[in-house]
């Protein structure tokens, strides 16, 4: 599922309207559009010299694919910001290929063995590029055509050059005892300027600070060289978790100049006339 | 020294280059100032192709959306004075302070403010967050794109919205390995397409899990690696579900606040706009703040992305320029018509519907606030 794993899978592919269709792929090279989410974007239709790619309006519509028009030139695959955009060719009775976005270093070479990828990264088969494109117009896209063996042709989406970027077959380790005893988050800095921890800014609510302000009084978190910037946000959460509020009702703290670190010329060296006048503040 | 301007820009990122071609085309002397020794804010670092449509340079890559910004600014003679912090507002008519280099002061007496000061990220704290090689998402960006120095060899990434995905690729990008994107949600944060390549370059998202500690190296001078666990429907840790996950660099990448002292300063009313941020200028449809000529632009109005910063930017700078009488109502109007219609666009779909809402609610409260004060 492309909102909790981060690809789509097979099946999901070919349920959008970029997909156009097993049967077509199996006629001629073809464009598959692996766009499954209505964000404004729409180059792709613009790309399309035989108008085979229609996003229209609202901007935020999926790209329809014509497959009668497309003639499986390959324009979009570099222009696509999302490289989203592939050429699947099934075609050939022993072979499909793949035609696909790739902006890593080293760039393939024509002839190259290369590793097949699937959706998620894994190593599926070896493939033999067979076009690379480099041209101006894709704008530091390199366009790879890649021979896969049959069957693979909606199965590979990315490729490998030299072995590196494959997902690891690895299980995950487990941390050990000594390791998960650190996790321990009293005794961890919120405050790095000043040095302050988790457990002295919950002290200070406990005894009754309320707001960022107030913490800030106690202990001087904010008083640094990153004014606040750092661990106003962080405060602010353990003040409402303390105090079981959302943190946006926490008062944040008040904002005043130097708003940035500045030596004290900036101030001596302005050509200013002292004022008799007071201003009320706001605390 | 003194100086007197038309605009004042604070922040030469998208919006506050696009507010400041829009406000010199009208004719306004404009001056733009940044903290930083290089103008474009993130753009820089923004090595990928963007999305939307062409009016919004879909298919560029963001560093290319910034030099072409530049450009415009130096055929328009925008004067951009870098290294330059805005580090304060005093409103009584004493003006802006800058500080040039850090240290030589400046005033400045503008007639309106665009601030577009973009925002910060968050902080993640956790056991050992403080340890050399936890970095935050902007600061890899910065390292590996635009200063080309490896931040480690192999990577975990905390976040899986567009920036922690985003961030992951062009790590791959740049020859490191990616361990994993851990995200406490249930599901992903950022675009599928983003996840999508990936995964296909063999990356594992962990969703449903969080970050529990960093694991120090031996004399504590790096890491070595990560513990990571499941979280239940509270998110809360699952004893028993811990893993380790070896790495020398941790990324954070959960999300971004509006930097907003300077508005702050200027005593801007604010509200609270969910996931546009939790403390953002009040605005109306001209990104105008309660303060009268005071303007903001970018995720300083709310964090959002790249495109909607340039639209927005672009609104400062025309309402800006008409209200210094630079043009006409009617001629405005169109203008901002158009930049509308385009910002529209940006925020549809279900990534940007909920930013369309939070930001009608934040216009809508405005017109509110207005509606008292002339009560």
């Amino acid at each position: 599922m492309l909102e909790r794993d981060g690809f789509l899978d097979i099946d999901e592919v070919k349920d959008i309207p970029g997909f156009p269709g097993m049967e077509v792929l199996s006629q001629k090279k073809c464009v598959v559009i692996e766009c499954a989410q209505n964000i404004p974007c729409n180059p792709c239709e613009a790309l399309c010299p035989h108008h085979a790619i229609t996003v229209g309006e609202p901007i935020t519509n999926l790209p329809v694919v014509d497959k009668d028009k497309c003639v499986g030139c390959g324009l979009c695959v570099a222009g696509c910001p999302g490289q989203a955009i592939f050429l699947v060719d099934q075609t050939a009775e022993d072979f499909d290929t793949v035609t696909l976005p790739y902006e890593y270093y080293p760039l393939p070479e024509k002839g190259q063995e290369v590793y097949g990828l699937s959706r998620d990264g894994r190593f599926l088969t070896k493939g033999e590029v067979i076009r690379m494109v480099m041209s101006k117009v894709n704008d530091r896209t390199a366009v790879v055509e890649v021979k896969v063996p049959k069957g693979f042709g909606m199965q590979v989406r990315g490729i490998s050059v030299d072995g590196k970027r494959i997902a690891s077959e690895e299980a995950l380790q487990k941390p050990s005892d000594a390791v998960l005893a650190e996790a321990n988050e009293d005794n961890m800095y919120v405050c790095r300027c000043e040095e302050i921890t988790k457990a002295e800014v919950i002290e200070a609510v406990r005894n009754g600070a309320t707001s960022v302000n107030e913490v800030k009084r106690v202990l001087r978190p904010g008083m640094g060289l990153c004014q606040g910037r750092n661990c106003h946000k962080t405060i602010e959460r353990i003040i409402a978790q303390e105090l079981h509020v959302p943190p946006a009702q926490v008062p944040q703290a008040t904002k005043r100049g130097p708003v940035r670190p500045v030596k004290v010329t900036a101030y001596t060296s302005l050509d200013v006339q002292a004022s008799e006048q007071f201003y009320e503040h706001d605390w | 020294m003194n100086k007197e301007v038309e605009i004042l820009v604070v922040g030469a990122g998208p919006a506050g280059l696009s507010a400041a071609i829009e406000a010199a085309r009208y004719g306004a002397d404009v001056l733009v100032v940044d903290e930083n020794s290089k103008p474009g804010g993130q753009l820089f670092k923004q090595i990928h192709k963007f999305f939307g449509s062409r009016r919004h340079h879909a298919g560029v890559r963001g560093v290319d959306i910034g030099n072409e910004l530049l450009d415009e600014v130096e055929k328009l003679g925008v004067e951009v004075m870098l290294n330059t912090v805005a580090y304060g507002i005093y409103p009584n008519d004493e003006g802006v302070a800058l500080a040039v280099d850090g240290e030589t002061g400046m005033i400045v007496h503008p007639q309106k403010i665009i601030m577009a000061t973009g925002a910060s990220e968050n902080p993640l704290a956790f056991p050992g967050w403080t340890l050399p090689g936890v970095v935050g998402a902007g600061a890899i960006q910065t390292m590996i794109n635009v200063n080309r120095v490896p931040v480690g060899e192999r990577v975990l990434m905390i976040g899986s919205g567009n920036v922690g995905l985003i961030v992951s690729y062009q790590l791959l990008q740049s020859g490191a390995e990616v361990a994993g994107i851990v995200e406490a949600a249930p599901q992903l944060g950022g675009y599928g397409v983003h996840s999508a390549k990936v995964r296909r370059a063999g990356v594992p998202i962990f969703t449903g899990h969080t970050v529990l500690e960093a694991v120090p190296n031996e004399d504590k001078s790096g890491i070595v690696g990560a513990v990571i666990a499941e979280v239940d429907d509270k998110f809360q840790p699952v004893k028993g579900t811990e893993q380790f996950i070896a790495c020398d660099c941790i990324g954070i990448a959960v999300g971004l606040t509006p930097d907003i002292a300077l508005p702050a300063m200027a005593h801007v009313e604010f509200i609270n706009a969910g996931r546009l941020g939790s403390q953002v200028p009040m605005h109306d449809r001209d990104m105008m703040t309660t303060q009268d000529g005071i303007y903001v632009a970018g995720d300083a109005s709310g964090v959002e992305e790249a495109s909607s910063a340039i639209e927005e930017g672009k609104l400062a700078g025309i309402a800006a320029a008409q209200s210094l009488g630079k043009i006409s109502e009617a001629e405005a109007a169109e203008a901002k018509a158009k930049v509308w219609e385009s910002l529209n666009q940006l925020r549809t779909g279900p990534f940007g519907a909920g930013r369309a809402q939070a930001k009608e609610q934040i216009i809508r409260q405005m017109e509110d606030w207005k509606v008292k004060q002339h009560a």
